[in-house]
């Protein structure tokens, strides 16, 4: 049985900052969610696992609570990475709406333990026909993660490869959990993945490192696989782990 | 015409192929995405499903007014009233946002069925987006109030913007990734193509395609400067895949989607 949700929380919400990954604003979208009664029982996947194959591009929608997914095809060369966009908690993923070149579809793969919902299509619709404040909240999910989408992919416009790196990079510090060697926050990216994510080419990621590092924005030391990110004062340090090799899709109930 | 070279497309056309290719339209194209004929779709990322428009239409009613607009009207702008929003009818328009430098980042197509400008008041934000016709257009205007009340109320409304946007959600994932995976002239192809299927142009072993848009305007759509998009152009024509007539602002593209495939050396 669906429960009404009692607000709109998004609709009070404005700036160009709502879409930008935030804890809280995800907390309480993942809250909000809970209380549709649409979402199955919480699967875990393993880091590396497959959530599903681009073959396979399932027509339901998921919801992430915990960990990063990320959006791959295959890799293009062994230099450069398949992963081009990441998905973050509260955000929504999956659901094929049919319609697509076999050429535009994405595996979906855990990079982290990750915590998914699955939200059934067929109750989505049957809460859209229903209306109210549920079906409200559904169209501005969507939306909401559409606008996120396209702010991100604006981004590469607005600002500076650097810039965007150190925002990445303070995002995933806010949403990895996993802490390595000394408290560093485990990375679960290589270079050349992050590279994609801002879709410049590993040989430009280098250059812009270096850039960074003459700038003491970051440092590598640890034969460069501790990574220090100073930013507003504060100092972020990573571990790069290279553990995540892909395996097929195992997802396990809480 | 007679000069343009078209690379085989045997291998890459699959079905349909017992038909003319003025027969094989883009409409049959979406029907096939709802299991309404065997024709096979080619690498067309449009979201025009069959009856979305007339489904549309049955919610809105004739009361909202009807707009008709030449190519390069700007419809929705950062000075448009935040409650209005637009039903597509016919014709295709861009979605883009403006940068404070002046500069414009294309976002999306809208065509037939489609809505556009509600999310200003749906969820209050500031993303600011503008909308230009690139065709001639019938749009119908829309109280985005109205649209809220709908999917309030249940029913239609609230399927047919969800549907919509999972689309949209979907594709612009895809998006990203082509960045990594095609160079500019795959994403000039790719581009021409979905412009091809939401302005309605039949599908065949070369497409027609008027597109009234300038070459830095395509550039720009792209990422790339209008020198580099000068070699996409060159590349292309020379490797049979797209030609552009420019005094008549029409693209050629021969079909073959196996193409897109290819990828930055």
């Amino acid at each position: 049985m669906m429960n009404e949700i009692p607000t709109m929380t998004l609709s009070s919400q404005t700036g160009p900052g709502v879409f930008f990954w935030r804890k809280e604003s995800a907390r309480s979208t993942l809250w909000q969610w809970k209380q549709s009664g649409l979402l199955s029982a919480p699967q875990w996947y393993p880091a590396g696992a497959s959530i599903f194959a681009r073959s396979a591009a399932p027509r339901d929608a998921f919801l992430l609570e915990r960990g990063v997914v990320a959006f791959e095809r295959d890799p293009v060369t062994r230099e450069k990475s398949g992963i081009g966009a990441l998905c973050l908690p509260g955000n929504l993923f999956g659901h094929y709406p049919g319609g697509l070149a076999d050429d535009s579809l994405h595996s979906v793969i855990a990079l982290t333990r990750c915590m998914v919902y699955r939200i059934s299509r067929e109750k989505m619709l049957a809460a859209l026909q229903k209306g109210g404040e549920t079906a409200l909240f559904i169209v501005c999910q969507y939306l909401h993660n559409l606008l996120c989408a396209r702010a991100r992919a604006t981004e590469s416009s607005t600002k500076g490869t650097k810039a965007r790196l150190e925002h990445l990079l303070l995002e995933l510090a806010s949403v990895l959990e996993d802490r390595g060697p000394a408290g560093c926050i485990k990375l679960p990216l290589k270079d050349k993945e992050l590279a994609g994510i801002l879709g410049i080419s590993p040989q430009q990621f280098s250059v812009i490192k270096k850039e960074m590092e003459g700038e003491k924005v970051i440092a590598c030391f640890g034969q460069r696989n501790k990574l220090a990110l100073r930013s507003g004062g504060a100092k972020i340090q990573f571990f790069k782990v290279y553990g995540c090799k892909r395996i097929p899709s195992i997802a396990s109930s809480a | 015409m007679a000069d343009y070279k078209c690379p085989s497309i045997g291998a890459s056309h699959r079905a349909g192929t017992s038909r003319s290719s003025n027969e094989n339209t883009a409409m049959d194209l979406m029907n096939t995405w709802n299991g309404q004929s065997n024709a096979e779709p080619l690498s067309w990322n449009v979201h025009r499903f069959a009856g979305t428009l007339d489904r549309w239409r049955r919610l809105v009613g004739e009361t909202a007014a009807v707009r008709r607009c030449g190519p390069e009207t700007l419809l929705l702008s950062e000075n448009s009233p935040a409650r209005r929003s637009y039903l597509v009818e016919e014709g295709v328009l861009a979605l883009s946002h403006h940068l404070s430098t002046g500069k414009q980042v294309f976002l999306t197509l809208r065509s037939r069925g489609q809505v556009f400008g509600h999310s200003r008041h749906v969820l209050n934000h500031s993303f600011e987006l503008s909308a230009s016709a690139l065709t001639d257009c019938v749009v119908r205007m829309l109280d985005s109030q109205w649209l809220i009340d709908q999917i309030r109320g249940g029913g239609d409304a609230g399927v047919l913007l969800m549907e919509q946007h999972a689309f949209d959600l979907y594709e612009s994932a895809s998006a990203l990734i082509d960045l990594i995976h095609l160079d500019a002239s795959a994403r000039l192809r790719k581009f021409l193509m979905q412009f091809a299927a939401a302005a309605g142009v039949p599908s065949g072993e070369e497409m027609l395609v008027k597109v009234p848009l300038t070459d830095g305007y395509l550039a720009s759509l792209l990422g790339i400067s209008p020198q580099q998009f000068s070699a996409v152009k060159r590349k292309l024509a020379s490797e049979g895949k797209v030609r552009h007539i420019r005094e008549k602002q029409t693209w050629i593209i021969s079909t073959g989607h196996h193409q897109f495939t290819e990828t930055v050396a």
